[in-house]
């Protein structure tokens, strides 16, 4: 067999350090699209086939980047980076619903290639860069065979990653997508993800050490690391060709103000076909989706909205007045007041 | 001696601060610098009747070839092959120990406290599926020493996935707190002494001055055979399609091996189920720290 076809139907799924080096670990995919709510999941349903946990390849990085050369998948068409907690994965499971679109949805490899540098700091950037272009054409192989977008939506604090991926493509558009951050603080208090716990995926985002970490209240420590990603947001959007989003603009944004850079049509069926992927909770197939904002702000605590008004407020009004000097005025932004924005007007079922 | 950091994140990390400790690690395995005379020994337990040998307790991982004798345990009982991981006292001789002088001789030679000492014997045909044995890790104090009575070049002894060849009347460390499975592919028993051990710093300096012997196998190894395999598939996409059409997990391990003998390749289901278990693991262990 050609050996350059020896990936035909395989997905990258995880890059991993080895003591000889980096390395991929890769599954058959074949047919099936990227259509779980996570990459994670795409890839939990696949190792249900035994032949999936028997048969992975697994080589040196050098392959992925030779079946970049060989192979090149569609290259990007938009990247959605976000606070997380923000109507992200909606966005990203409206575009899945779209069979011209590839959505890879906070893929842990890209992870683990644009932090690769902590680990390896002697990486040369312009090496790593080309990885993130591998990794990205691997995941973004036609696999029904009429895709013709592809979409990221990068972590929660991969905005901190931005110059690296501005690195690997400049002209590529890009979104930050927010919410208030008081509701997005909420969420993280009551049900953390993992970069909010001290020490779980290395380095802290808000470059805090572990041990100041843990010294300190939750409430300030998640504001903190919340402060950082909405001020990376905002420089991004300022200087780096960033579209700042707000949580209450979806999902109508998506056919109109998004839709020229998500390569979305704008047709009636299509619209149809979106709102309806826009139903169900992103995250959880069984709740529809319902906005939760004043429940949430209700909720907050004293302690953690004087954290998020010190730490993210700033940011956050920022954004607010940089979205405001662009958008419509139907989509006009809050009042900033110090990270508290108004009670929710619209239920998003219609 | 490697070291390695040791990660631990608790549940709830408020209550308890994470835990960053550095500490010795031995090698997954290591050859101890201590030698036994594995004839007499063997002699004295060819000696064992028959009916002193009991069916290993963990039947649900090994195909009825595994047995063993207790010559110390918790309770001094011969037929107690289970060791209790929250017993930390040492263990009585059982009465089969006073019928075996030069084996209560050769436990001597540990001067370490020892918690159990059986004989393991696994029959030709005998394997022990891939497991891990948790309380066995070193950094808990716990350390599984193996003494080769009786071997033979078919044995195959695999731990983290890397093949431990154990020569008779040897001694080897074996971190069995790693992935580890066994298979007796010759024709004669395979008869350890296996010692459970305390460390302490007589067994430290022990593992520190062990070895680990270049050997080359008589034959390839069927993990070495199955990753032929596996590399045969890779390349033709009409044998990975035959497989895929297979979903039941025990149906895709027998059409593995059918498969995988039919092209040359001689490998074992047990290489088969490794391999699922270590491609199942090797995912989700990116997420446990």
């Amino acid at each position: 067999m050609d050996p350059l076809n020896r990936f035909d139907g395989w997905m990258p799924i995880r890059v991993y350090a080895a003591a000889s080096g980096y390395r991929v670990d890769w599954c058959y995919f074949g047919r099936h699209r990227l259509t779980e709510p996570f990459f994670r999941d795409s890839v939990q349903t696949a190792l249900h086939e035994p032949f999936n946990v028997a048969f992975r390849q697994d080589t040196a990085i050098d392959a992925l980047l030779e079946w970049a050369q060989v192979r090149p998948g569609i290259e990007p068409t938009a990247f959605i980076f976000h606070t997380s907690r923000c109507g992200s994965t909606l966005l990203s499971r409206m575009l899945m619903a779209l069979e011209s679109h590839v959505v890879a949805s906070e893929p842990p490899l890209l992870d683990a290639v644009l932090r690769a540098h902590l680990s390896t700091p002697s990486l040369p950037a312009e090496v790593q860069a080309a990885w993130v272009r591998a990794t990205l054409s691997g995941l973004a192989q036609r696999r029904a065979g009429n895709e013709s977008r592809f979409v990221v939506k990068l972590d929660g604090w991969s905005i901190v990653d931005l110059p690296l991926m501005r690195r690997a493509y400049s002209d590529v558009p890009w979104i930050f997508l927010y919410r208030d951050p008081l509701e997005v603080a909420m969420s993280q208090l009551k049900m953390p993800g993992a970069y909010m716990v001290p020490g779980v995926i290395g380095p802290s985002v808000a470059r805090i050490s572990t041990d100041e970490a843990v010294a300190m209240p939750r409430e300030e420590f998640i504001a903190r690391v919340l402060g950082r990603i909405f001020e990376a947001g905002l420089e991004g959007c300022r200087s780096a060709g960033g579209r700042p989003v707000h949580y209450r603009e979806l999902p109508e944004a998506l056919w109109t103000t998004l839709a020229g850079d998500f390569g979305v049509a704008t047709d009636a069926a299509t619209v149809a076909t979106l709102r309806d992927a826009a139903r169900p909770d992103a995250k959880n197939p069984h709740f529809e989706f319902v906005r939760d904002s004043e429940q949430k702000q209700r909720a907050s605590s004293e302690a953690l909205r004087r954290a998020v008004d010190r730490w993210v407020a700033p940011a956050y009004a920022s954004l607010e007045s940089l979205r405001g000097a662009a958008a419509d005025p139907q989509m006009a932004p809050a009042a900033p007041a110090a990270g508290i924005a108004p009670v929710e007007r619209a239920s998003l079922r219609t | 001696m490697a070291r390695r950091p040791c990660a631990t994140i608790p549940v709830d990390w408020r209550i308890a601060r994470p835990i960053r400790i550095e500490m010795k690690i031995p090698p997954p395995f290591v050859r101890l610098p201590l030698a036994f005379d594995s004839a007499a020994l063997l002699a004295e337990v060819s000696e064992l009747p028959d009916d002193v040998w009991a069916a290993h307790f963990n039947a649900h991982y090994h195909n009825g070839g595994w047995s063993g004798v207790a010559l110390r345990a918790g309770d001094g009982d011969s037929s107690r092959l289970f060791i209790d991981p929250n017993a930390r006292d040492e263990a009585q001789d059982t009465p089969l120990l006073a019928r075996c002088p030069s084996l209560m001789q050769a436990l001597e030679s540990f001067r370490c406290p020892m918690r159990a000492v059986r004989l393991l014997r696994l029959a030709p045909g005998g394997n022990i599926d891939l497991h891990q044995d948790p309380d066995l890790r070193f950094d808990a104090g716990q350390a599984r020493l193996h003494v080769a009575l009786a071997t033979s070049p078919e044995v195959e002894f695999y731990v983290d996935g890397e093949r431990v060849m154990m020569e008779p009347g040897e001694c080897w460390y074996l971190d069995l707190s790693r992935p580890h499975r066994v298979a007796n592919r010759g024709a004669s028993a395979r008869i350890h002494l296996v010692v459970d051990a305390v460390v302490n710093d007589w067994l430290i300096a022990q593992i520190a001055a062990g070895d680990l012997p270049r050997r080359k196998p008589s034959r390839p190894s069927s993990a070495s055979e199955f990753e032929r395999f596996r590399q045969i598939v890779f390349d033709q996409p009409a044998l990975a399609a035959r497989l895929r059409g297979t979903t039941d997990p025990d149906a895709f391990v027998a059409l593995s091996v059918e498969l995988g003998n039919g092209s040359g390749c001689d490998f074992t289901p047990a290489d088969v189920k490794a391999e699922m278990a270590q491609g199942r693991h090797r995912w989700i262990a990116q997420w446990i720290l």
